[in-house]
């Protein structure tokens, strides 16, 4: 029997049943509806944390020192001759200032930065620019201000305040906004203020330090064997313990998110796995009682000529179908599931901003051919069974 | 002549929970090719039984059955099945037609399970329904929604869709009233004579009469059947 006859039986038999069919079904359509809702909303969550990201945080080591002396250019100077790996350095220091309009005054601690850093933490402004190289080589007096600073400071987060003027103690000298900062209360930059590091140094603290370095690591390095040699690095040049040394990657925090992801995907394939057993226990049986009506009609096939193998196909392809219809209308609830819990809980916490469900095609196909495997699975002994069936006792059968 | 079915000493004892059934007791005859043979005796003397045997749907208990030359014996299941799906054509006592479907994927479904093209089942199965008489306007119908006889019909047409060398039929005509009878038996004339064999069971004395010997059966065993063909040369 050619693949076509077998699909035009199939249809055939399983239109003459549409309401068992259902219900059958039904338990593999939950089954794969709840796995397909909670997998793409940690996908949704899962891109929303990536986005957060900036594009170089996988390759991104952070240091810093708990030394006597602070870190200083040279030390950041040292690291590049030392680390090839490292195709760029940055650094930042903070420093407490106090920042006032005519109106108002608003106590937080200013970030000083150097050209590359925005960039390469991933720091996005909605409006004008970053702080750049430019700015760091002639000490501009520019700030990069989130839109929590920009609310204690002019009353609301979307005031247009690019290009305007404010102060900065200590010495009360007038500082430009070039750039506000993207995001709203889950940005981790939301409160966050940025000046030119050469500037913080120069006319705020008046002597130099780093509290962070970031380096960025070539393409294709193990960035978590470079952290350990550049924590050695420092070590050394510090004379510090391990425990004076701070030296983080974010490819190991991934690394952890991933770990913590897949444990959580082994859950719920535990939970999936045994309401798909459920379903598959009820496509057993429906088919065992398909076989049991249909005994007939197998020995008159058997008679007219069917193979064994014709009718364990026959029975298979029906199971296979089954299960698959099943699990296509469960990827279909369960997407739509999915979006109808994301508007919820934008609904319920507005903050989060734009988060959508995300649904691989991965996972379409592994819920598609999981399916079709708890079709063979549990269609395979009831088409043992007809096709074992003796066609004049079946023929007989009332 | 070349001998189509070739029995020797069949036997079949069915074992059921109630005891033995010995349905067939040593059954010995041989059928030529291009033969019209009827089968006659009472009801429980193992006329279907026989029938199943020589449509290599059941195995004998007991003795050799040569089809075309060949001890089906030596046959595996599914060579047994191709067997049935090639050169065999069967006419069931009750008809066994699949009630959901059409006459006409009903005539067609013996095809599905030879190498023959699907578009030319179609044509196949329309010429099978023509020459047994079932005008076109049924061929849409569901078999369940026409008359006995017209089902009958509809069986006797899927038996011949795929030109078996050899047909069998377990009363064609029982359901059917004279006329309808006829026309059946006139099909099986015809198919007599392109050189196909049958073998037919019938309890009406004037159905057997169309063809060219009968066999009488009684308890599993064949009765002399010499008067017959004597008879038969008698008419000619
Ligand atoms: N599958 C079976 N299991 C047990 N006994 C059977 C089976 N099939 C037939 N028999 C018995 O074998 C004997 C012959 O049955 P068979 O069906 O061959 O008779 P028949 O000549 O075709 O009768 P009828 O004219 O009524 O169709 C009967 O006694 C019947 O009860
Ligand atoms: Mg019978």
């Amino acid at each position: 029997m050619g693949i076509r006859d077998l699909l035009h039986e199939t249809l055939f038999s399983l239109s003459a049943n549409k309401a068992r069919s259902f219900l059958t079904i039904l338990g593999i359509v939950i089954g794969i509806a709840s796995v397909i809702a909670m997998t793409s909303l940690i996908g949704g969550m899962q891109n929303m944390f990536y986005d957060e990201m900036g594009l170089y945080q996988a390759r991104m080591v952070q240091i810093g020192v708990f030394a006597e002396r602070p870190l200083t250019s040279a030390d950041t100077k040292a690291l590049g001759i030392a680390f090839p790996e490292y195709e760029q350095i940055d650094a930042s220091a903070g420093y407490p200032v106090s920042l006032s309009t005519s109106k108002k005054k608003y106590e937080t601690t200013a970030m000083g930065v150097t050209g590359n850093f925005s960039e390469m933490v991933g720091i996005k402004v909605s409006q004008g620019r970053n702080i750049n190289e430019d700015d760091n080589l002639r000490k501009s007096r520019v700030l990069v201000l989130g839109k929590g600073v920009i609310r204690e400071l002019f009353g609301d987060e979307e005031a247009q305040v690019l290009g305007s003027t404010i102060r900065v103690a200590a010495n009360n000298e007038s500082y430009i906004i070039v750039g506000i900062i993207d995001g709203n209360g889950t940005s981790a930059y939301f409160n966050g203020c940025y000046m030119p590091v050469s500037t913080l140094h120069s006319r705020i603290t008046g002597g130099e330090f780093y509290d962070g370095v970031f380096a960025l690591a070539k393409e294709g390095t193990d960035v978590i064997e470079l952290s350990q040699r550049t924590r050695e690095f420092f070590m050394q040049r510090f004379k510090l313990d391990e425990g004076g040394v701070f030296v983080y990657s974010m490819q190991e925090v991934m690394d952890q998110v991933n770990v913590i992801m897949a444990g959580f995907s082994m859950m719920l394939t535990a939970i999936a796995s045994i309401s798909l057993f459920v379903g598959g226990i009820g496509i057993m049986n429906m088919m065992l009682t398909t076989v049991t009506e249909r005994t007939r009609e197998i020995g008159l096939r058997k008679s007219l000529g069917a193979h064994t193998s014709d009718i364990v196909k026959q029975f298979l392809a029906e199971s296979i179908a089954l299960c698959t219809i099943g699990g296509i209308f469960g990827i279909i609830i369960g997407y739509g599931l999915s979006w109808g819990l994301a508007l919820i809980i934008v609904m319920v916490q507005p903050d989060i901003g734009n988060f959508m469900p995300a649904l691989g095609l991965n996972a379409i196909l592994i819920a598609v051919g999981v399916c079709a495997l708890i079709g063979i699975v549990f269609g395979f002994y009831p088409a043992r069974r007809a096709a074992k069936l003796d066609p004049v006792e079946s023929l007989r059968y009332q | 002549m070349t001998i189509v079915l070739d029995v020797r000493d069949l036997h079949r004892i069915y074992e059921t929970r109630a005891g033995k059934t010995h349905a067939l007791r040593g059954v010995s005859f041989a059928v030529n090719q291009g033969e019209f043979v009827a089968i006659m005796g009472p009801s429980g003397s193992g006329k279907s039984t026989l029938m199943n045997v020589l449509g290599c749907l059941d195995k004998p208990t007991h003795g050799n059955y040569f089809f075309e030359g060949v001890d089906v014996a030596s046959y595996t299941d599914d060579e047994l099945a191709d067997l049935r799906a090639t050169r065999i054509g069967f006419v069931f006592q009750s008809f066994n037609l699949l009630p959901r479907a059409t006459i006409l994927r009903n005539v067609m479904l013996p095809l599905a399970y030879t190498f023959c093209p699907r578009a030319e089942r179609e044509q196949r199965a329309r010429a099978a329904l023509r020459s047994v008489g079932l005008g076109e306007q049924f061929y849409e119908h569901k078999s369940n929604e026409v008359s006995g006889g017209q089902m009958q019909r509809v069986a006797i047409a899927r038996a011949l869709v795929n030109n078996p060398a050899l047909i069998l039929a377990d009363e064609p005509t029982g359901n059917l009233d004279t006329q309808t009878g006829e026309l059946v038996l006139e099909t099986f004339s015809r198919l007599k004579q392109i050189g196909r064999t049958i073998v037919l069971i019938t309890h009406e004395q004037d159905v057997a009469a169309h063809a060219d010997r009968i066999l009488y059966i009684r308890d599993g065993l064949l009765q002399t059947s010499s008067f017959s063909i004597a008879a038969k040369g008698g008419e000619n």
